[in-house]
């Protein structure tokens, strides 16, 4: 049913695949190499030792 | 930020951007990643998948590394709604830096078109005081 024009279970549905999509897309980011190798030469970043 | 039993990761806007590129590139043009600009247009959808991310992250390298140990700590001592805000406010965040480009402000350039968006604001503190929340008491 929809609630204030949000689309429904549709809607919703749509909402938590784009949230996925979101944290999937920074996770990779953290992850990288790209992050970490940046914080090492800045010696500021305190998880770049965790990777 | 795991070795030092820290819960705040500094992540460059700079190191975003480079990571933006090259899964452009990747993607031979297929696709354009431009989560750097999502984060600071839409902070409120962006930053917390951030956050989780990077729980995510801690959880993959040390799944006994989540705040909750500290939490349970002090969890005795502070009520049921105290330990849940003390909880969020020890887990795992992001905090930003690098260049924030025409999102990098002074409070004269602060203006209501930042609403809803991420802002980096330098000034001089001349003068500041306590925030309380504001209580109600309903009788």
């Amino acid at each position: 049913m929809s609630v204030n024009g949000d689309g429904g279970d549709a809607g919703r549905h749509a909402r938590y695949e784009d949230e996925n999509i979101r944290i999937r897309n920074y996770t990779d980011f953290l992850e990288s190499d790209v992050q970490p190798h940046h914080s090492k030469t800045k010696d500021t970043n305190p998880l770049c030792g965790a990777f | 930020m795991m070795e030092n039993n820290r819960s705040r990761l500094v992540v460059s806007l700079d190191d975003l951007r480079t990571w933006d590129a090259l899964r452009t590139q990747r993607s031979n043009g297929t696709e354009v990643i431009r989560e750097t600009r999502n984060l600071l247009n839409n902070p409120m959808e962006h930053l917390p998948a951030l956050d989780k991310a990077l729980r995510d992250t801690v959880v993959k390298i040390d799944s006994t590394y989540p705040a909750a140990v500290k939490t349970d700590f002090v969890r005795p001592f502070l009520s049921f709604s105290t330990s849940f805000l003390v909880a969020y406010a020890l887990s795992q965040h992001v905090a930003l830096d690098g260049s924030f480009g025409a999102h990098a402000l002074n409070p004269r350039t602060l203006s209501a078109r930042y609403l809803g968006k991420l802002v980096s604001v330098e000034g001089i503190v001349t003068r500041c005081t306590a925030a309380s929340l504001l209580q109600k008491v309903f009788l």
